[in-house]
Protein backbone atom coordinates (compact mmCIF):
# COMPACT_ATOMS: atom_id res chain seq x y z
CA UNK A 1 0.00 0.00 0.00
CA UNK A 2 2.91 2.30 0.88
CA UNK A 3 4.29 2.08 -2.60
CA UNK A 4 0.97 3.15 -4.15
CA UNK A 5 0.73 6.06 -1.74
CA UNK A 6 4.19 7.21 -2.85
CA UNK A 7 3.29 6.81 -6.49
CA UNK A 8 0.31 9.07 -5.83
CA UNK A 9 2.72 11.62 -4.34
CA UNK A 10 4.93 11.46 -7.43
CA UNK A 11 1.89 11.95 -9.61
CA UNK A 12 0.80 14.96 -7.50
CA UNK A 13 4.32 16.42 -7.80
CA UNK A 14 4.23 16.15 -11.56
CA UNK A 15 0.75 17.67 -11.71
CA UNK A 16 1.87 20.61 -9.53
CA UNK A 17 4.95 21.16 -11.71
CA UNK A 18 2.74 21.08 -14.78
CA UNK A 19 0.33 23.64 -13.28
CA UNK A 20 3.23 25.95 -12.40
CA UNK A 21 4.60 25.58 -15.91
CA UNK A 22 1.20 26.59 -17.27
CA UNK A 23 1.16 29.65 -14.97
CA UNK A 24 4.63 30.55 -16.26
CA UNK A 25 3.48 30.28 -19.85
CA UNK A 26 0.44 32.42 -19.08
CA UNK A 27 2.67 35.07 -17.47
CA UNK A 28 4.98 35.09 -20.49
CA UNK A 29 2.01 35.65 -22.77
CA UNK A 30 0.75 38.35 -20.45
CA UNK A 31 4.14 40.15 -20.53
CA UNK A 32 4.31 39.91 -24.32
CA UNK A 33 0.82 41.36 -24.57
CA UNK A 34 1.76 44.19 -22.20
CA UNK A 35 4.90 44.93 -24.20
CA UNK A 36 2.93 45.03 -27.42
CA UNK A 37 0.48 47.43 -25.81
CA UNK A 38 3.35 49.58 -24.66
CA UNK A 39 4.97 49.67 -28.10
CA UNK A 40 1.64 50.75 -29.53
CA UNK A 41 1.31 53.43 -26.87
CA UNK A 42 4.82 54.78 -27.63
CA UNK A 43 4.08 54.82 -31.33
CA UNK A 44 0.79 56.60 -30.79
CA UNK A 45 2.35 59.19 -28.46
CA UNK A 46 5.14 59.98 -30.91
CA UNK A 47 2.56 60.24 -33.68
CA UNK A 48 0.57 62.71 -31.57
CA UNK A 49 3.67 64.76 -30.77
CA UNK A 50 4.70 64.73 -34.44
CA UNK A 51 1.28 65.87 -35.57
CA UNK A 52 1.29 68.63 -32.96
CA UNK A 53 4.70 69.75 -34.32
CA UNK A 54 3.34 69.66 -37.85
CA UNK A 55 0.30 71.67 -36.74
CA UNK A 56 2.48 74.24 -35.03
CA UNK A 57 4.83 74.65 -37.98
CA UNK A 58 1.86 74.96 -40.36
CA UNK A 59 0.31 77.66 -38.19
CA UNK A 60 3.69 79.47 -37.93
CA UNK A 61 4.32 79.20 -41.65
CA UNK A 62 0.76 80.30 -42.40
CA UNK A 63 1.25 83.41 -40.25
CA UNK A 64 4.67 84.24 -41.72
CA UNK A 65 3.50 83.71 -45.31
CA UNK A 66 0.41 85.80 -44.67
CA UNK A 67 2.55 88.62 -43.28
CA UNK A 68 4.78 88.37 -46.34
CA UNK A 69 1.73 88.55 -48.61
CA UNK A 70 0.56 91.74 -46.80
CA UNK A 71 3.96 93.35 -47.41
CA UNK A 72 4.69 92.06 -50.92
CA UNK A 73 1.15 91.60 -52.25
CA UNK A 74 2.40 88.45 -54.13
CA UNK A 75 -0.53 86.14 -54.99
CA UNK A 76 1.89 83.15 -54.91
CA UNK A 77 2.34 83.71 -51.23
CA UNK A 78 -1.43 83.68 -50.82
CA UNK A 79 -1.53 80.22 -52.38
CA UNK A 80 1.20 79.09 -50.04
CA UNK A 81 -0.78 80.60 -47.12
CA UNK A 82 -3.85 78.59 -48.16
CA UNK A 83 -1.77 75.40 -48.45
CA UNK A 84 -0.44 75.88 -44.91
CA UNK A 85 -3.97 76.36 -43.66
CA UNK A 86 -4.98 73.06 -45.31
CA UNK A 87 -1.99 71.45 -43.71
CA UNK A 88 -3.08 72.71 -40.29
CA UNK A 89 -6.62 71.49 -40.93
CA UNK A 90 -5.53 67.97 -41.87
CA UNK A 91 -3.26 67.80 -38.76
CA UNK A 92 -6.29 68.71 -36.68
CA UNK A 93 -8.30 65.90 -38.15
CA UNK A 94 -5.51 63.40 -37.50
CA UNK A 95 -5.06 64.63 -33.94
CA UNK A 96 -8.80 64.46 -33.31
CA UNK A 97 -8.75 60.80 -34.23
CA UNK A 98 -5.64 60.11 -32.17
CA UNK A 99 -7.00 61.85 -29.09
CA UNK A 100 -10.48 60.31 -29.35
CA UNK A 101 -10.34 58.68 -25.91
CA UNK A 102 -8.46 61.45 -24.07
CA UNK A 103 -11.04 64.04 -22.98
CA UNK A 104 -8.53 66.49 -21.38
CA UNK A 105 -6.37 66.60 -24.48
CA UNK A 106 -9.48 66.94 -26.67
CA UNK A 107 -10.46 70.07 -24.75
CA UNK A 108 -7.00 71.52 -25.46
CA UNK A 109 -7.42 70.54 -29.07
CA UNK A 110 -10.78 72.34 -29.20
CA UNK A 111 -9.16 75.54 -27.78
CA UNK A 112 -6.38 75.10 -30.31
CA UNK A 113 -8.91 74.75 -33.09
CA UNK A 114 -10.78 77.89 -31.91
CA UNK A 115 -7.52 79.87 -31.95
CA UNK A 116 -6.47 78.66 -35.37
CA UNK A 117 -9.96 79.28 -36.76
CA UNK A 118 -9.87 82.77 -35.22
CA UNK A 119 -6.59 83.49 -37.02
CA UNK A 120 -8.03 82.21 -40.28
CA UNK A 121 -11.12 84.37 -39.97
CA UNK A 122 -8.90 87.40 -39.02
CA UNK A 123 -6.84 86.75 -42.16
CA UNK A 124 -10.00 86.40 -44.24
CA UNK A 125 -11.22 89.78 -42.92
CA UNK A 126 -7.87 91.40 -43.81
CA UNK A 127 -7.95 89.83 -47.26
CA UNK A 128 -11.44 91.06 -48.00
CA UNK A 129 -10.44 94.55 -46.79
CA UNK A 130 -7.42 94.56 -49.07
CA UNK A 131 -9.62 93.56 -51.99
CA UNK A 132 -12.09 96.36 -51.18
CA UNK A 133 -11.74 100.07 -51.98
CA UNK A 134 -10.77 101.41 -48.61
CA UNK A 135 -8.13 99.49 -46.84
CA UNK A 136 -7.42 100.64 -43.33
CA UNK A 137 -3.82 100.10 -42.37
CA UNK A 138 -4.61 100.49 -38.71
CA UNK A 139 -7.18 97.69 -38.79
CA UNK A 140 -4.79 95.37 -40.56
CA UNK A 141 -2.10 95.98 -37.97
CA UNK A 142 -4.49 95.36 -35.11
CA UNK A 143 -5.57 92.06 -36.72
CA UNK A 144 -1.95 91.04 -37.30
CA UNK A 145 -1.13 91.78 -33.69
CA UNK A 146 -4.10 89.68 -32.57
CA UNK A 147 -2.97 86.88 -34.93
CA UNK A 148 0.53 86.96 -33.46
CA UNK A 149 -0.92 86.72 -29.94
CA UNK A 150 -3.04 83.77 -31.09
CA UNK A 151 -0.04 81.98 -32.56
CA UNK A 152 1.79 82.50 -29.32
CA UNK A 153 -1.12 80.97 -27.42
CA UNK A 154 -1.28 78.13 -29.94
CA UNK A 155 2.43 77.43 -29.41
CA UNK A 156 1.85 77.39 -25.64
CA UNK A 157 -1.09 74.98 -25.91
CA UNK A 158 0.78 72.69 -28.31
CA UNK A 159 3.72 72.64 -25.95
CA UNK A 160 1.42 71.84 -23.03
CA UNK A 161 -0.27 69.06 -24.98
CA UNK A 162 3.13 67.58 -25.89
CA UNK A 163 4.18 67.77 -22.23
CA UNK A 164 0.95 65.95 -21.27
CA UNK A 165 1.59 63.22 -23.78
CA UNK A 166 5.18 62.77 -22.56
CA UNK A 167 3.94 62.63 -18.97
CA UNK A 168 1.33 59.99 -19.88
CA UNK A 169 4.01 57.94 -21.58
CA UNK A 170 6.30 58.26 -18.57
CA UNK A 171 3.55 57.20 -16.13
CA UNK A 172 2.68 54.20 -18.30
CA UNK A 173 6.39 53.33 -18.35
CA UNK A 174 6.51 53.34 -14.57
CA UNK A 175 3.36 51.23 -14.41
CA UNK A 176 4.85 48.75 -16.88
CA UNK A 177 8.07 48.56 -14.92
CA UNK A 178 6.16 47.83 -11.69
CA UNK A 179 4.14 45.11 -13.42
CA UNK A 180 7.27 43.75 -15.01
CA UNK A 181 9.08 43.60 -11.65
CA UNK A 182 6.15 41.87 -9.97
CA UNK A 183 6.03 39.40 -12.82
CA UNK A 184 9.76 38.75 -12.49
CA UNK A 185 9.29 37.86 -8.82
CA UNK A 186 6.31 35.63 -9.60
CA UNK A 187 8.30 34.00 -12.40
CA UNK A 188 11.28 33.30 -10.24
CA UNK A 189 9.15 31.92 -7.41
CA UNK A 190 7.26 29.65 -9.81
CA UNK A 191 10.49 28.46 -11.30
CA UNK A 192 11.99 27.65 -7.89
CA UNK A 193 8.85 25.82 -6.71
CA UNK A 194 8.70 23.86 -9.97
CA UNK A 195 12.37 22.98 -9.63
CA UNK A 196 11.89 21.85 -6.01
CA UNK A 197 8.86 19.78 -6.95
CA UNK A 198 10.79 18.22 -9.79
CA UNK A 199 13.70 17.32 -7.52
CA UNK A 200 11.29 15.96 -4.91
CA UNK A 201 9.46 13.91 -7.52
CA UNK A 202 12.69 12.49 -8.88
CA UNK A 203 13.82 11.57 -5.37
CA UNK A 204 10.49 9.97 -4.49
CA UNK A 205 10.42 8.21 -7.84
CA UNK A 206 13.88 6.76 -7.24
CA UNK A 207 12.78 5.65 -3.82
CA UNK A 208 9.67 4.05 -5.28
CA UNK A 209 11.77 2.31 -7.93
CA UNK A 210 13.95 0.84 -5.21
CA UNK A 211 10.90 -0.27 -3.26
CA UNK A 212 9.43 -1.71 -6.42
CA UNK A 213 12.60 -3.68 -6.92
CA UNK A 214 12.40 -4.89 -3.35
CA UNK A 215 8.73 -5.74 -3.82
CA UNK A 216 9.60 -7.62 -6.99
CA UNK A 217 12.30 -9.56 -5.17
CA UNK A 218 9.84 -10.41 -2.43
CA UNK A 219 7.35 -11.57 -5.04
CA UNK A 220 9.96 -13.71 -6.78
CA UNK A 221 11.00 -15.13 -3.44
CA UNK A 222 7.37 -15.92 -2.62
CA UNK A 223 6.96 -17.51 -6.00
CA UNK A 224 9.99 -19.71 -5.39
CA UNK A 225 8.67 -20.74 -2.00
CA UNK A 226 5.29 -21.49 -3.54
CA UNK A 227 6.94 -23.63 -6.19
CA UNK A 228 8.88 -25.55 -3.54
CA UNK A 229 5.71 -25.97 -1.48
CA UNK A 230 3.89 -27.18 -4.57
CA UNK A 231 6.62 -29.72 -5.30
CA UNK A 232 6.52 -30.85 -1.67
CA UNK A 233 2.77 -31.21 -1.99
CA UNK A 234 3.11 -33.30 -5.15
CA UNK A 235 5.68 -35.47 -3.37
CA UNK A 236 3.43 -35.75 -0.35
CA UNK A 237 0.59 -36.76 -2.59
CA UNK A 238 2.63 -39.52 -4.18
CA UNK A 239 3.79 -40.61 -0.72
CA UNK A 240 0.20 -40.57 0.48
CA UNK A 241 -0.88 -42.55 -2.59
CA UNK A 242 1.94 -44.96 -1.96
CA UNK A 243 1.00 -45.31 1.73
CA UNK A 244 -2.61 -45.95 0.74
CA UNK A 245 -1.47 -48.65 -1.68
CA UNK A 246 0.53 -50.17 1.19
CA UNK A 247 -2.47 -50.18 3.52
CA UNK A 248 -4.67 -51.82 0.91
CA UNK A 249 -1.96 -54.38 0.11
CA UNK A 250 -1.57 -55.30 3.78
CA UNK A 251 -5.32 -55.69 4.26
CA UNK A 252 -5.58 -57.88 1.16
CA UNK A 253 -2.57 -59.93 2.21
CA UNK A 254 -4.12 -60.58 5.62
CA UNK A 255 -7.43 -61.62 4.13
CA UNK A 256 -5.80 -63.92 1.55
CA UNK A 257 -3.20 -65.52 3.78
CA UNK A 258 -5.80 -66.94 6.21
CA UNK A 259 -7.75 -68.98 3.65
CA UNK A 260 -4.45 -69.79 1.95
CA UNK A 261 -3.28 -71.38 5.20
CA UNK A 262 -6.46 -73.40 5.41
CA UNK A 263 -6.08 -74.57 1.82
CA UNK A 264 -2.43 -75.44 2.40
CA UNK A 265 -3.11 -77.42 5.57
CA UNK A 266 -6.14 -79.15 4.07
CA UNK A 267 -4.18 -80.13 0.96
CA UNK A 268 -1.50 -81.68 3.13
CA UNK A 269 -4.15 -83.67 4.94
CA UNK A 270 -5.52 -84.92 1.67
CA UNK A 271 -2.03 -85.83 0.46
CA UNK A 272 -1.59 -88.26 3.31
CA UNK A 273 -4.85 -90.05 2.55
CA UNK A 274 -4.80 -90.17 -1.27
CA UNK A 275 -3.03 -92.97 -3.05
CA UNK A 276 -3.91 -92.48 -6.75
CA UNK A 277 -1.16 -90.77 -8.81
CA UNK A 278 -3.69 -88.69 -10.73
CA UNK A 279 -5.20 -87.45 -7.48
CA UNK A 280 -1.75 -86.55 -6.20
CA UNK A 281 -0.97 -84.59 -9.36
CA UNK A 282 -4.18 -82.62 -8.76
CA UNK A 283 -2.88 -81.75 -5.30
CA UNK A 284 0.40 -80.70 -6.91
CA UNK A 285 -1.54 -78.20 -9.02
CA UNK A 286 -3.24 -76.89 -5.86
CA UNK A 287 0.12 -76.57 -4.12
CA UNK A 288 1.65 -74.69 -7.04
CA UNK A 289 -1.33 -72.34 -7.00
CA UNK A 290 -0.85 -71.81 -3.26
CA UNK A 291 2.82 -71.00 -3.78
CA UNK A 292 2.09 -68.64 -6.64
CA UNK A 293 -0.47 -66.73 -4.60
CA UNK A 294 1.88 -66.68 -1.65
CA UNK A 295 4.75 -65.22 -3.71
CA UNK A 296 2.49 -62.69 -5.37
CA UNK A 297 1.26 -61.46 -2.01
CA UNK A 298 4.84 -61.29 -0.78
CA UNK A 299 5.90 -59.21 -3.80
CA UNK A 300 2.92 -56.92 -3.43
CA UNK A 301 3.80 -56.28 0.19
CA UNK A 302 7.46 -55.75 -0.58
CA UNK A 303 6.70 -53.27 -3.31
CA UNK A 304 4.34 -51.21 -1.19
CA UNK A 305 5.80 -51.17 2.28
CA UNK A 306 8.25 -48.77 3.88
CA UNK A 307 11.19 -51.00 4.51
CA UNK A 308 14.28 -50.73 6.69
CA UNK A 309 17.28 -49.34 4.82
CA UNK A 310 20.94 -50.18 5.31
CA UNK A 311 22.35 -46.77 4.53
CA UNK A 312 25.76 -46.23 2.98
CA UNK A 313 27.41 -43.34 1.12
CA UNK A 314 27.48 -44.24 -2.55
CA UNK A 315 28.20 -42.47 -5.81
CA UNK A 316 25.21 -42.28 -8.10
CA UNK A 317 27.50 -42.69 -11.12
CA UNK A 318 28.86 -45.99 -9.73
CA UNK A 319 25.33 -47.25 -9.13
CA UNK A 320 24.38 -46.39 -12.71
CA UNK A 321 27.40 -48.32 -14.06
CA UNK A 322 26.54 -51.35 -11.92
CA UNK A 323 22.92 -51.26 -13.03
CA UNK A 324 23.89 -51.01 -16.72
CA UNK A 325 26.12 -54.03 -16.14
CA UNK A 326 23.21 -55.93 -14.59
CA UNK A 327 20.99 -55.08 -17.55
CA UNK A 328 23.70 -55.72 -20.14
CA UNK A 329 22.38 -59.13 -21.23
CA UNK A 330 18.91 -57.78 -21.93
CA UNK A 331 20.28 -54.68 -23.67
CA UNK A 332 22.49 -56.81 -25.93
CA UNK A 333 19.74 -59.33 -26.59
CA UNK A 334 17.44 -56.59 -27.94
CA UNK A 335 20.31 -54.71 -29.65
CA UNK A 336 19.44 -51.52 -27.84
CA UNK A 337 21.73 -48.51 -28.03
CA UNK A 338 22.59 -46.94 -24.70
CA UNK A 339 23.80 -43.35 -24.27
CA UNK A 340 25.32 -42.61 -20.88
CA UNK A 341 25.95 -38.98 -19.90
CA UNK A 342 27.36 -39.00 -16.39
CA UNK A 343 28.18 -35.88 -14.43
CA UNK A 344 31.94 -35.29 -14.27
CA UNK A 345 31.62 -34.57 -10.55
CA UNK A 346 30.32 -37.77 -8.91
CA UNK A 347 27.25 -37.05 -6.83
CA UNK A 348 27.30 -38.83 -3.49
CA UNK A 349 24.08 -39.96 -1.86
CA UNK A 350 23.20 -41.77 1.33
CA UNK A 351 21.41 -44.89 0.21
CA UNK A 352 20.81 -48.59 0.58
CA UNK A 353 23.07 -49.63 -2.30
CA UNK A 354 21.24 -52.86 -3.19
CA UNK A 355 17.77 -51.36 -2.94
CA UNK A 356 18.63 -48.31 -5.07
CA UNK A 357 20.12 -50.66 -7.65
CA UNK A 358 16.84 -52.61 -7.72
CA UNK A 359 14.94 -49.35 -8.23
CA UNK A 360 17.25 -48.21 -11.05
CA UNK A 361 17.25 -51.63 -12.65
CA UNK A 362 13.46 -51.81 -12.60
CA UNK A 363 13.22 -48.47 -14.39
CA UNK A 364 15.92 -49.45 -16.90
CA UNK A 365 14.20 -52.81 -17.54
CA UNK A 366 10.91 -50.96 -18.01
CA UNK A 367 12.61 -48.82 -20.66
CA UNK A 368 14.21 -51.84 -22.33
CA UNK A 369 10.78 -53.44 -22.59
CA UNK A 370 9.22 -50.22 -23.89
CA UNK A 371 11.52 -49.77 -26.90
CA UNK A 372 11.55 -51.61 -30.18
CA UNK A 373 14.39 -54.15 -30.51
CA UNK A 374 17.27 -52.89 -32.70
CA UNK A 375 15.79 -49.40 -32.89
CA UNK A 376 15.67 -48.59 -29.21
CA UNK A 377 17.83 -45.91 -27.63
CA UNK A 378 18.07 -45.52 -23.86
CA UNK A 379 19.72 -42.40 -22.51
CA UNK A 380 20.91 -42.35 -18.90
CA UNK A 381 22.00 -39.01 -17.46
CA UNK A 382 23.23 -37.96 -14.03
CA UNK A 383 23.61 -34.40 -12.82
CA UNK A 384 23.78 -32.27 -9.70
CA UNK A 385 21.59 -29.32 -9.02
CA UNK A 386 20.99 -27.32 -5.85
CA UNK A 387 22.08 -30.03 -3.42
CA UNK A 388 20.26 -32.75 -5.33
CA UNK A 389 21.55 -35.74 -7.27
CA UNK A 390 19.42 -36.39 -10.31
CA UNK A 391 19.35 -39.44 -12.53
CA UNK A 392 17.16 -39.52 -15.61
CA UNK A 393 16.39 -42.46 -17.86
CA UNK A 394 14.94 -41.63 -21.25
CA UNK A 395 13.75 -44.00 -23.93
CA UNK A 396 12.46 -43.61 -27.47
CA UNK A 397 9.68 -46.15 -26.95
CA UNK A 398 5.98 -45.86 -27.72
CA UNK A 399 5.27 -43.57 -24.76
CA UNK A 400 2.05 -43.37 -22.77
CA UNK A 401 -1.09 -41.27 -22.65
CA UNK A 402 -2.14 -39.30 -19.55
CA UNK A 403 -4.35 -42.06 -18.17
CA UNK A 404 -1.58 -44.65 -18.41
CA UNK A 405 0.89 -42.18 -16.98
CA UNK A 406 -1.24 -41.48 -13.91
CA UNK A 407 -1.43 -45.20 -13.08
CA UNK A 408 2.15 -46.18 -13.92
CA UNK A 409 3.21 -46.68 -10.27
CA UNK A 410 0.03 -48.48 -9.19
CA UNK A 411 0.54 -52.08 -8.04
CA UNK A 412 -0.38 -54.69 -10.68
CA UNK A 413 -0.82 -52.01 -13.34
CA UNK A 414 1.01 -53.19 -16.44
CA UNK A 415 0.92 -52.63 -20.19
CA UNK A 416 3.10 -55.66 -20.90
CA UNK A 417 2.03 -59.23 -21.56
CA UNK A 418 4.47 -60.74 -19.09
CA UNK A 419 4.69 -57.97 -16.52
CA UNK A 420 3.36 -58.38 -13.00
CA UNK A 421 2.85 -54.61 -12.59
CA UNK A 422 5.01 -54.37 -9.50
CA UNK A 423 8.42 -53.31 -10.89
CA UNK A 424 7.80 -49.56 -10.99
CA UNK A 425 5.76 -49.76 -7.79
CA UNK A 426 8.81 -51.18 -6.08
CA UNK A 427 11.09 -48.60 -7.72
CA UNK A 428 8.86 -45.82 -6.43
CA UNK A 429 8.74 -47.48 -3.01
CA UNK A 430 12.52 -47.58 -2.79
CA UNK A 431 12.98 -44.00 -3.98
CA UNK A 432 10.34 -42.69 -1.56
CA UNK A 433 11.94 -44.75 1.22
CA UNK A 434 15.13 -42.79 0.52
CA UNK A 435 13.16 -39.54 0.85
CA UNK A 436 13.75 -39.08 -2.85
CA UNK A 437 11.36 -38.31 -5.64
CA UNK A 438 10.51 -40.16 -8.83
CA UNK A 439 8.59 -38.55 -11.67
CA UNK A 440 7.68 -39.63 -15.16
CA UNK A 441 6.98 -37.65 -18.29
CA UNK A 442 5.65 -39.21 -21.45
CA UNK A 443 3.59 -38.65 -24.57
CA UNK A 444 2.24 -41.26 -26.97
CA UNK A 445 4.85 -42.04 -29.69
CA UNK A 446 7.26 -39.67 -28.01
CA UNK A 447 9.19 -41.84 -25.56
CA UNK A 448 9.24 -41.72 -21.78
CA UNK A 449 11.47 -39.92 -19.31
CA UNK A 450 11.90 -41.09 -15.73
CA UNK A 451 13.61 -38.72 -13.31
CA UNK A 452 14.78 -39.73 -9.85
CA UNK A 453 15.95 -37.05 -7.45
CA UNK A 454 17.92 -37.78 -4.27
CA UNK A 455 19.33 -35.49 -1.61
CA UNK A 456 23.07 -35.04 -2.01
CA UNK A 457 25.18 -36.18 0.93
CA UNK A 458 27.65 -33.30 0.51
CA UNK B 1 7.62 -85.66 10.32
CA UNK B 2 8.81 -84.37 13.59
CA UNK B 3 8.25 -86.36 16.66
CA UNK B 4 6.17 -84.88 19.38
CA UNK B 5 6.42 -85.56 23.06
CA UNK B 6 3.66 -87.81 24.29
CA UNK B 7 0.88 -86.32 26.40
CA UNK B 8 1.53 -82.74 25.26
CA UNK B 9 -1.29 -80.25 25.77
CA UNK B 10 -1.81 -77.45 23.22
CA UNK B 11 -4.30 -74.60 22.97
CA UNK B 12 -4.94 -72.82 19.67
CA UNK B 13 -6.33 -69.27 19.80
CA UNK B 14 -7.40 -68.13 16.33
CA UNK B 15 -10.63 -66.64 14.95
CA UNK B 16 -10.15 -68.60 11.70
CA UNK B 17 -12.26 -71.65 12.51
CA UNK B 18 -10.98 -73.66 9.57
CA UNK B 19 -7.37 -73.17 10.60
CA UNK B 20 -8.31 -74.19 14.14
CA UNK B 21 -10.06 -77.27 12.84
CA UNK B 22 -7.14 -78.33 10.61
CA UNK B 23 -4.47 -77.62 13.23
CA UNK B 24 -6.37 -79.54 15.87
CA UNK B 25 -6.76 -82.44 13.50
CA UNK B 26 -3.02 -82.47 12.64
CA UNK B 27 -1.88 -82.22 16.26
CA UNK B 28 -4.37 -84.80 17.50
CA UNK B 29 -3.01 -87.10 14.81
CA UNK B 30 0.38 -86.65 16.51
CA UNK B 31 -1.05 -87.62 19.86
CA UNK B 32 -1.33 -84.12 21.22
CA UNK B 33 -4.24 -83.14 23.44
CA UNK B 34 -5.42 -80.11 21.52
CA UNK B 35 -8.23 -77.59 21.85
CA UNK B 36 -9.02 -74.39 20.08
CA UNK B 37 -10.81 -71.16 21.01
CA UNK B 38 -11.71 -68.19 18.77
CA UNK B 39 -11.13 -65.15 20.97
CA UNK B 40 -9.06 -63.86 23.90
CA UNK B 41 -12.00 -63.81 26.30
CA UNK B 42 -12.78 -67.42 25.46
CA UNK B 43 -9.13 -68.26 26.02
CA UNK B 44 -9.14 -66.66 29.47
CA UNK B 45 -12.05 -68.77 30.69
CA UNK B 46 -10.79 -71.89 28.95
CA UNK B 47 -7.42 -71.60 30.72
CA UNK B 48 -9.23 -71.92 34.06
CA UNK B 49 -9.97 -75.54 33.26
CA UNK B 50 -7.21 -76.48 30.85
CA UNK B 51 -3.46 -76.09 31.38
CA UNK B 52 -1.60 -76.36 28.06
CA UNK B 53 2.19 -76.53 27.68
CA UNK B 54 2.05 -74.58 24.44
CA UNK B 55 -0.34 -71.96 23.04
CA UNK B 56 -0.53 -71.11 19.33
CA UNK B 57 -1.73 -67.52 19.49
CA UNK B 58 -3.00 -65.63 16.44
CA UNK B 59 -2.07 -61.95 16.64
CA UNK B 60 -5.23 -60.40 15.17
CA UNK B 61 -8.24 -61.47 17.17
CA UNK B 62 -11.71 -59.96 17.40
CA UNK B 63 -11.21 -58.70 20.97
CA UNK B 64 -7.58 -57.64 20.85
CA UNK B 65 -4.04 -58.29 19.77
CA UNK B 66 -2.32 -61.55 20.63
CA UNK B 67 0.85 -59.63 21.43
CA UNK B 68 -1.02 -57.70 24.12
CA UNK B 69 -2.40 -60.93 25.56
CA UNK B 70 1.18 -62.14 25.95
CA UNK B 71 1.65 -60.00 29.05
CA UNK B 72 -1.43 -61.52 30.69
CA UNK B 73 -0.19 -65.03 29.95
CA UNK B 74 3.30 -64.37 31.28
CA UNK B 75 1.87 -62.94 34.48
CA UNK B 76 -0.69 -65.65 35.14
CA UNK B 77 0.74 -68.66 33.37
CA UNK B 78 4.51 -68.17 33.19
CA UNK B 79 5.07 -71.86 32.50
CA UNK B 80 3.14 -71.85 29.20
CA UNK B 81 5.22 -71.51 26.04
CA UNK B 82 3.64 -69.23 23.43
CA UNK B 83 4.00 -69.33 19.64
CA UNK B 84 2.53 -66.37 17.81
CA UNK B 85 0.86 -66.80 14.42
CA UNK B 86 0.25 -63.84 12.14
CA UNK B 87 -1.04 -63.18 8.63
CA UNK B 88 1.01 -59.97 8.51
CA UNK B 89 4.69 -59.55 7.60
CA UNK B 90 5.75 -58.22 10.97
CA UNK B 91 4.27 -57.40 14.33
CA UNK B 92 4.67 -53.67 13.57
CA UNK B 93 2.22 -51.59 15.54
CA UNK B 94 2.08 -47.87 14.78
CA UNK B 95 5.35 -48.13 12.88
CA UNK B 96 7.16 -49.69 15.83
CA UNK B 97 8.66 -53.12 15.80
CA UNK B 98 7.30 -54.92 18.85
CA UNK B 99 8.56 -58.36 17.88
CA UNK B 100 9.55 -60.05 21.17
CA UNK B 101 12.93 -61.73 20.80
CA UNK B 102 12.18 -64.82 22.88
CA UNK B 103 8.96 -65.70 21.10
CA UNK B 104 8.63 -67.98 18.10
CA UNK B 105 6.59 -66.42 15.28
CA UNK B 106 4.90 -68.30 12.49
CA UNK B 107 3.88 -66.37 9.41
CA UNK B 108 0.83 -67.41 7.43
CA UNK B 109 0.61 -69.29 5.18
CA UNK B 110 2.42 -72.19 6.81
CA UNK B 111 2.41 -75.98 6.52
CA UNK B 112 2.06 -78.62 9.21
CA UNK B 113 5.81 -79.16 9.36
CA UNK B 114 6.34 -75.53 10.41
CA UNK B 115 3.90 -76.05 13.31
CA UNK B 116 5.54 -79.25 14.41
CA UNK B 117 9.04 -77.67 14.31
CA UNK B 118 7.79 -74.81 16.45
CA UNK B 119 6.16 -77.22 18.85
CA UNK B 120 9.32 -79.26 19.15
CA UNK B 121 11.41 -76.16 19.85
CA UNK B 122 8.93 -74.87 22.42
CA UNK B 123 8.93 -78.11 24.37
CA UNK B 124 12.64 -78.87 24.09
CA UNK B 125 13.67 -76.89 27.14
Amino acid sequence: MKIFYKEQKVRNGYIAAFVLLMISYFLVFFVLWQMEKRVMLVNKTSEKINNLDILLSCVNESENVFKGFIIMQDSGLLDSYRNHNHCAESSFQTLKKLLEVDDAQLKYLDTLYTRVSANVSLSDSTLSELNGAKAQEQNIKTRLARQSANVKEIRRIVFEMQTNETKQLASSSTEFETTSNTLKIVHLTTFIIALLLLIYSVLVFNNVSKEKLLYREQLEDGFKKLKTANNDLINLRSIEKFAASGRIARAIAHEIRNPLTSISLATEQLESTLVEEEEKSMLEIINRGINRIHLLIQELLNSTKFSQLTLDTVSLNTLVYEVIDLAKDRIDLNAIKTVVNLDTQPCIIKADREKIKVALLNVVVNSIEAVEPEKGIIEITTQQNDGKCIVSIKDNGSGMDENELSRIFEPFYTLKENGNGLGLTLAQNIVLNHKGDITVKSKPNNGTLFTMVFNSNE
Amino acid sequence: MKNVKAGLKVLIIDDETEICYLLTKILKGKGVECYSVYSLSEAKSFLNTFSPSVIFLDNHLPDGLGIDFLGYLRLNYPEIKVVIITAHDTLYINGKNVEPEDIEIIYKPFNSNRILVALEQATRN
